[in-house]
């Protein structure tokens, strides 16, 4: 099982404790504050971390050269940045965004496709394109991130998951997919005829043995877990966001055998006894 | 069953969403006035679409209204009109100059989208905390959102920090005390980036003698995302400190216990920005125990008017 850093802590994000969550934003207030503890964290062991797409996120990846032997695992979009940009000017200003920002050179076909067929299959090339820096590493992983994931696949859109997977592969990169409905994905991809490209691909979905933010519920993730999917499978949110026993979530996340877990924190010497207590 | 919604907007394509997502065999129509956004949606997302209600004459069995505050009324009475048999109307339902309303005989189908309720947290004070047994309650609800002068009706009175977030916690401290009627002691508005409410303090007094402070701030630059918060005193001598995640009781400033979300691990069929939303939308489909009434969201937007004027 690979273990991968997370990013909630650089950015502030806590599920359990929103107030603890703001505190350790400060920490990392700078993109080199993030890049060092990065560093540190790959020096002790851990085999790759997430980052997403963000202002910061972004300008780590395409400053940054970081250890070749490590994986990426980034996370496209910054869900915030386009929510408020609906709030504030309805939804057509997302489309015309994503047009108006992205590369003239590289998309016109998607652009010119996607304004005259109307069809939502055109905007993956344009979201990768204005998502994924060129410094990116070939080979790293792109992952969508839930809140689009989820609204896909509740709108029946599925299809466009599939869409991007395969834009992703196209673009020399392993793609990934974030949910917290990993049994509707799970559905969705039995039915994709095309089962080439479930090869390197990764479903990140939450599980941690208090079932906290498991969905729909615990027993049907173990389940499908345990039923071996021919992709991989990557489990987040195990320590149910810091409020649970750390040594005996990791025991339990250990008997899943997943391929991958993320895990953050915002002291080293913690990632430090948690890789311990997986490697051991 | 005929599901009609008006305005695509976040609001509407989160509950289409989640409805689609509960159960794919909805039969959905959508009131949407652009006609771009109306094109590319017809093209991509399996439901009717409409430029407005003037074709459709059959009553739907659910429909909700997701559009800007200032037509909610209207849309409600030609749903009225039509027969829809369950109505559902986007908070702050019309805002806070919608205070009165005739024939309420035929609102009894209609409910008001107050999600706060279906918190896990709330929803563990609702059944362990006595109305009768509360002292006092203060409420809190904190936010980034807005950064710049907003456009359009966002700067007008059918916004601000009251309407678009205060509402919540005004609906949550009436239902937490199960008490309507809300007097106003004073308040106190602040106007910083927009030309309405950003920053709003209040005290009130409830008919049934509970003390009440509310604190509203959409321009807090200390918070990533929003965040309520709700304070209960009761007779006895315990207080509980309650947010999304946690609730902490005390007794004379002695912890006693915690109760999270963890704790609580509530599950859903399908999630989307939070089990509050699913199960809001399982409530609508199934009994309406929880939703947020007519008459609750009239004097939500009753103690606005008073707390702004």
């Amino acid at each position: 099982m690979k273990i991968i850093l997370g990013d909630n802590q650089f950015f502030g994000v806590n599920h359990f404790d929103l107030q603890k969550g703001e505190k350790t934003k400060s920490k990392f207030d700078t993109t080199n504050k993030i890049q060092s503890f990065i560093n540190k964290a790959l020096e002790i062991g851990m085999d790759g971390f997430m980052i997403n797409s963000n202002e910061k996120g972004y300008e780590l990846i395409s400053e940054t050269d970081f250890d070749s032997s490590k994986e990426i695992h980034y996370s496209i979009p910054y869900p915030h940045k386009y929510a408020s940009m609906i709030n504030e000017n309805g939804m057509l200003s997302l489309l015309s965004f994503l047009i108006k920002n992205t590369s003239f050179l590289k998309n016109i076909i998607g652009g010119v496709k996607l304004v005259a067929t109307q069809n939502l299959t055109s905007i993956t090339p344009l979201a990768l394109n204005l998502e994924v820096p060129n410094n990116l590493k070939k080979g790293s992983y792109i992952y969508m991130q839930n809140i689009i994931t989820d609204l896909l696949m509740g709108m029946g859109r599925g299809d466009l998951l599939i869409e991007f997977i395969k834009n992703v592969y196209k673009l020399g990169y392993k793609p990934g997919i974030i949910t917290l409905n990993p049994i509707m994905f799970d559905e969705l991809l039995k039915k994709t005829n095309n089962k080439d490209i479930l090869k390197e691909l990764v479903v990140c979905f939450n599980i941690n043995k208090e079932g906290f933010n498991v969905f729909p519920s615990l027993k049907n993730v173990e389940d499908l877990v345990r039923s071996k999917p021919n992709y991989k499978l990557m489990g987040m949110s195990i320590f149910a966001s810091g409020a649970a026993n750390i040594p005996s979530s990791i025991d339990y996340i250990k008997q899943l055998n997943l391929d991958y877990v993320v895990f953050g924190s915002s002291r080293i010497e913690n990632v430090k006894s948690n890789l311990k207590l997986f490697r051991e | 069953m005929k599901v009609l919604i008006y305005g695509f907007g976040r609001m509407g394509l989160t509950h289409f969403s989640i409805l689609n997502g509960l159960n794919p065999n909805l039969d959905f129509s959508v009131i949407e006035p652009n006609k771009l956004l109306r094109m590319i949606l017809k093209k991509n997302i399996n439901a009717k679409f409409y430029p407005d209600d003037s074709s459709l004459s059959d009553a739907f069995d659910i429909t909700l209204i997701t559009t800007p505050p200032s037509i909610h009324l209207k849309l409600m009475e030609q749903s009225i009109k039509r027969g829809d048999r369950k109505i559902f109307v986007e908070k702050p339902f019309g805002g806070f100059s919608n205070i009165k309303l005739e024939n309420t005989s035929e609102l009894k189908s209609i409910y008001i989208g107050y999600v706060l309720r279906f918190n896990p947290c709330i929803r563990w004070v609702k059944s362990n905390v006595a109305p009768n047994e509360i002292k006092s309650i203060h409420g809190q609800y904190l936010s980034n959102t807005i950064d710049k002068k907003p456009k359009g009706w966002r700067n007008g009175k059918f916004s601000g920090v009251c309407n678009e977030m205060g509402s919540h916690i005004i609906d949550l401290v009436q239902y937490l005390i199960d008490d309507k009627t809300l007097y106003v002691k004073d308040s106190k508005v602040q106007s910083k980036i927009s030309d309405i409410d950003d920053i709003v303090e209040a005290t009130l007094t409830s008919q049934t003698g509970v003390d009440i402070s509310l604190y509203f701030n959409w321009v807090n630059k200390n918070v990533r995302k929003p965040v309520f918060s709700i304070e209960i005193e009761t007779k006895d001598g315990f207080k509980y400190v309650i947010d999304q995640q946690q609730i902490n009781k005390y007794r004379a400033d002695k912890f006693i216990e915690k109760v999270s979300v963890i704790n609580l691990a509530k599950t859903v069929p399908y999630y989307l920005r939070g089990v509050d939303f699913t199960d809001q939308m399982i409530d609508l489909t199934n009994d309406n125990r929880i939703m947020a009434t007519v008459e609750d969201a009239l004097n939500v937007n009753k103690t606005i008017a008073k707390i702004l004027n």
